[in-house]
């Protein structure tokens, strides 16, 4: 959403916010009820992260705040001031290199119509920082939050894995 | 067998000759996964609600909050008085404006004789100006300045309707005396079809062996992908440009044109890039589209509306939903020799376009993998005041998958034979054979694919084992099904039984003076991969630099019209052979040599002559023909462009075989797969890394389906599932502990390198069966399935019966 359009009005007053997004801090001035998910898509057109329900199930939109993987249509924009977010543009390397669990998505065939991939690689990833990702049952489980259509959700346990197998082997 | 007409036979017999048969097509040379897959794996793919434009407004729909009623009066003077608030329009206000309904002629059935059926579609307008059909049904738009404003306002919008009681039962909306919900459709039947043979049953069923009479049901639910609907519009100079999440842009350009009144030349359609999945969801043009187009063309700026989950959920399209009431005569070695289907769909209300009512009719015609000397079936398509019935992946024949699979088991369980054994028996051998419902099943092999999944999922070891473990006190249980999977019909005469629409594959490859070439197709991908396919077929049939090509989908303008989710491989390589031939004309006369074909190797843009090893870059080719075309003999034109149709001979047919391996948790009502086997023949297989995750995700939607996911509606017609919480789609920890996948490959003659189209679309229709056979052998065969989804409460209630009945038994 054109989130600048809203008159001011009691419906739709404003609040100055700074965001830390991809460690880059960003001044804005959003209405208190926008969420996290469309102010970064919308006001930084950080449209990586997608929005398949807007009510926390599909976890399409998920970010990291603080290190904590979260779903941003569940979180206001005015609630993640002060924190570090990361978003699915952050994960590959300034000049472009794909990290670690990136590539292993593309060699494992982990995604097809890619809508829910930027969600599955911030929770993936988060699985892999703390150690969760130790074998199908754990990665399983840790991405029950995150609804897939198009992989039956096999390669996408099998790309991750194949990280954790990779740190582990260096 | 449904071949294609000569008049419409694009494919020649110089191309089938030059079909390929290199055997390591997809192989030795893999395919890069996914071509795109960087942009989508950094957060840059281009989706529709990724796209902005300048003044761009957004619009929202106030949706029936009630099944059925009548709208007494709309009152927006409070909506109109919220910010942002640019336009509001009700059915009344549109109807002014465009007074034709829907669905337009241009976007249904074929009234031909190829569809002698009869059928009556109820006809409505964009939006209803008087009364509703079903809850979450469109009633008003509201277009603001951003979606935040345009939900406020469509919130202070005052709706008054008048309430009536809903149909919601399909029975009850067939029978005498019920009301009718539409002026349109007498009787609430929107079709009614029968097929199969012509010649009485005889004594088919009074001397059977044994006679089955079964009515099995699989409710509504469906395959609605993760991105859900989305369209933006924009009227400018007169020309209407519409990017819509749409599988057919070619079919929506035509609908829009005929809908609005406009020509069709100033109609362009663009599929986004990249679109969040389709499944068939995304083939209606639903009439919000048309309503966003007629908004944009209406306010001189580009209108946008985005839909939510909810909304996705309530408007559909929903599937599944068949009742098929079987009666069967089976002989004593289980040969099935003669099947009479009574079948109701329930097709819900205002149905969107031809879709409405293709996947019951693709259901009743579906042709089994049995050869059944006798068959009939009856189709009644009931409209009731529910969400409209559309396409969604597998396309209808779920249903139908699932009562002959059960049938199947249960005719095996009363003679004493095995799942593999009746099958067997029943398979059919020889081929073409042509069911009696109509299709014709080609170039395959039940037999073999059967015996191969036998083997790679150890069935028999594994039925063994399951008795063993059931001894132990295990509810363990192995069961197996088989579909035959009706590939997308290649040829327009195949294609017209169902579909309003040509079948035939379509693209434009252009050459441009740097020797790069970009490759524009009618079709538009939802996530099949198919921009890494075109690529990677015309670099290797051109011999053009990979890395230069581009391939272009989904737009109307760039593209020659056609069909959507067509046969992209066969068409790009015959295309990308022809423009080889004008790439070698232009060679030949620079070096000037004869243009013979077998004297010339195409490799990464860079020609060479054979006999004496000169060379040529594509560049040098390129820019002499299309920059300095005078340097061509008289006559030549400065064309490196080639534009390809192409009508397969026939529609090839695939085949499936599933089987599931399950243990049922008493206690919660739930399953645990513990193993899936699935052998399917898709004759060559040319992405293997693709195909095995299309062939993953089709086994997760049938599990989904079979367990948990469902559109239920309460008894006032209210959907109670619509939320993705409620409508429960599978996620990862449900899906089976290992998962066996392998390929017993029949090649068809029928595509450029013998692989049949879309083996993994039908995928989803054998799961179900196959894992309610394996709970039933779990219960040791005591007990009865015939109802999907299986809810948990309703599996824990089947195991209390077992145990109460087992319990009466001891005693």
């Amino acid at each position: 959403m054109n989130a600048h359009a809203g008159k001011s009005t009691a419906a739709s007053h404003t609040i100055a916010i700074t965001l830390e997004v991809n460690g880059r801090q960003h001044a804005l001035t959003v209405e208190p009820r926008y969420t996290l998910a469309d102010v970064l898509r919308d006001e930084l057109g950080l449209t990586g992260l997608h929005l398949g329900c807007e009510q926390g199930v599909c976890g399409a939109c998920t970010v990291h705040i603080d290190g904590q993987a979260a779903v941003s249509c569940l979180v206001l924009a005015v609630e993640a001031q002060g924190a570090d977010i990361r978003t699915v543009e952050s994960l590959a390397a300034p000049g472009g290199a794909l990290s670690p669990l990136q590539q292993a998505f593309l060699d494992h065939g982990a995604f097809q119509c890619g809508f829910c991939t930027p969600g599955f690689l911030m929770v993936g990833q988060q699985l892999i920082d703390q150690g969760l990702a130790r074998d199908r049952d754990t990665v399983r489980a840790g991405l029950s939050g995150n609804i897939c259509r198009c992989t039956g959700y096999e390669p996408i346990i099998d790309a991750i894995l194949s990280v954790t197998k990779m740190e582990r082997a260096a | 067998m449904s071949t294609c007409g000569t008049g419409g036979a694009l494919w020649t017999a110089a191309d089938a000759a030059s079909r390929d048969d290199e055997a390591d097509l997809g192989q030795t040379d893999p395919f890069v996964y996914n071509s795109d897959g960087i942009a989508l794996l950094t957060g840059r793919g281009a989706y529709i609600a990724d796209l902005r434009l300048p003044g761009m407004l957004d619009a929202a729909f106030s949706r029936s909050p009630i099944a059925r009623g009548r709208i007494k009066g709309i009152d927006r003077s409070a909506a109109l008085e919220c910010d942002g608030v640019q336009f509001i329009a009700t059915g009344v206000d549109i109807r002014e404006g465009v007074p034709k309904t829907l669905p337009r002629a241009s976007m249904v059935l074929h009234a031909s004789e190829h569809a002698p059926e009869q059928f009556m579609l109820p006809s409505y307008h964009l939006l209803p100006p008087d009364a509703v059909h079903y809850e979450g049904e469109a009633v008003a738009v509201v277009v603001a300045s951003n979606r935040y404003l345009a939900e406020d306002a469509m919130e202070a919008l005052s709706i008054d309707y008048e309430e009536q009681v809903p149909v919601l039962d399909p029975e009850l909306s067939l029978a005498p005396g019920c009301d009718q919900l539409f002026d349109d459709v007498p009787g609430n039947m929107a079709l009614e079809g029968r097929f199969g043979s012509k010649e009485e049953a005889g004594t088919a069923f009074s001397g059977a062996h044994l006679l089955m009479e079964r009515r099995y049901r699989m409710n509504r639910s469906g395959n609605p992908p993760l991105e859900a609907l989305g369209v933006v519009a924009q009227y400018e100079n007169r020309r209407l440009t519409v990017w819509s999440t749409i599988q057919r842009p070619q079919i929506l350009r035509i609908a829009l044109s005929d809908i609005l009144d406009i020509p069709a030349s100033r109609v362009r359609v663009i599929a986004p890039q990249n679109i969040g999945g389709g499944f068939g969801w995304k083939s209606p043009m639903y009439r919000e589209t048309a309503v966003i187009a007629w908004l944009a063309m209406k306010l001189g700026r580009p209108v946008r509306w985005i839909e939510d989950r909810t909304e996705a959920l309530k408007k559909g399209v929903h599937e599944r939903d068949q009742i098929w009431d079987m009666k069967a005569a089976f002989d004593a070695n289980g040969k099935l020799l003669a099947l009479q289907s009574e079948v109701i769909a329930d097709v819900g209300s205002v149905l969107v376009d031809m879709y409405g009512l293709l996947p019951s009719r693709m259901s009743a015609t579906l042709p089994f993998p049995y050869e059944i000397p006798w068959m009939r079936t009856h189709l009644r398509c009931a409209v009731t005041n529910k969400a409209p019935m559309g396409v969604n992946r597998p396309a209808g024949r779920m249903p139908a998958v699932w009562a002959i699979e059960r049938l199947m088991d249960d005719a095996a369980r009363e003679l004493g034979l095995s799942p593999t054994q009746i099958r067997m028996a029943n398979f059919v051998r020889s081929f073409p054979y042509t069911s009696a419902l109509g299709a014709t099943l080609t170039d395959s092999d039940y037999i073999g694919t059967t015996q191969k999944l036998m083997e790679v999922f150890r069935f028999e070891e594994r039925r063994s084992q399951a008795t063993q473990l059931r001894a132990q006190g295990r509810r363990v249980g192995v069961g197996m099904a088989a579909c035959v999977e009706v590939c997308r019909p290649l040829c327009s005469f195949g294609g017209a039984l169902f579909y309003n629409q040509p079948q035939y594959a379509a693209v434009t490859l252009r050459m441009y003076p740097d020797g790069s070439v970009s490759i524009m197709s009618g079709d538009a991908p939802q996530g099949q991969m198919r921009h890494t396919t075109m690529a990677k077929i015309v670099a290797r049939e051109l011999g053009a630099d990979a890395q230069a090509i581009e391939v272009y989908t989904g737009d109307t303008l760039l593209s020659p019209v056609t069909n959507s989710n067509t046969d992209v491989t066969s068409v790009c390589a015959i295309a990308a052979r022809r423009l080889r031939k004008k790439v070698i004309a232009v060679a030949a006369h620079l070096l000037k040599v004869q243009p013979d074909e077998g004297n010339f190797v195409c490799r990464d843009a860079l020609l060479t002559y054979t006999p004496d090893g000169r060379t040529l870059t594509f560049r040098e080719i390129a820019w002499t023909a299309i920059m300095r075309p005078f340097l061509l003999p008289e006559g030549s034109t400065p064309d490196l462009q080639e534009t390809t149709y192409l009508e397969a001979p026939y529609a090839p047919t695939s085949f499936a075989a599933h089987a599931a391996m399950v243990e049922v948790d008493e206690a919660a009502g739930k399953i645990r797969i513990l193993s899936y086997g699935f052998v399917g023949d898709c004759g060559k297989v040319i992405n293997p890394m693709g195909l095995r995750t299309a062939i993953s995700a089709g086994i997760a939607t049938g599990i989904s389906n079979t367990t948990h996911e469902a559109y239920i509606y309460d008894d006032n017609g209210q959907l109670v599932t619509s939320n993705l919480k409620d409508y429960a789609m599978l996620t990862a920890g449900e899906m089976p502990h290992e998962l066996i996948i392998d390929h017993h490959d029949t090649p068809t003659p029928a595509t450029v390198y013998g692989h049949k189209r879309t083996i993994t679309e039908g995928v989803p229709a054998g799961v179900p069966p196959a894992i309610a056979n394996a709970i039933i052998d779990a219960f040791g065969g005591k007990m009865d399935l015939t109802v999907i989804p299986l809810f948990p409460g309703e599996l824990w209630r089947h195991a209390r019966q077992s145990a109460s009945e087992s319990q009466e038994a001891k005693a």
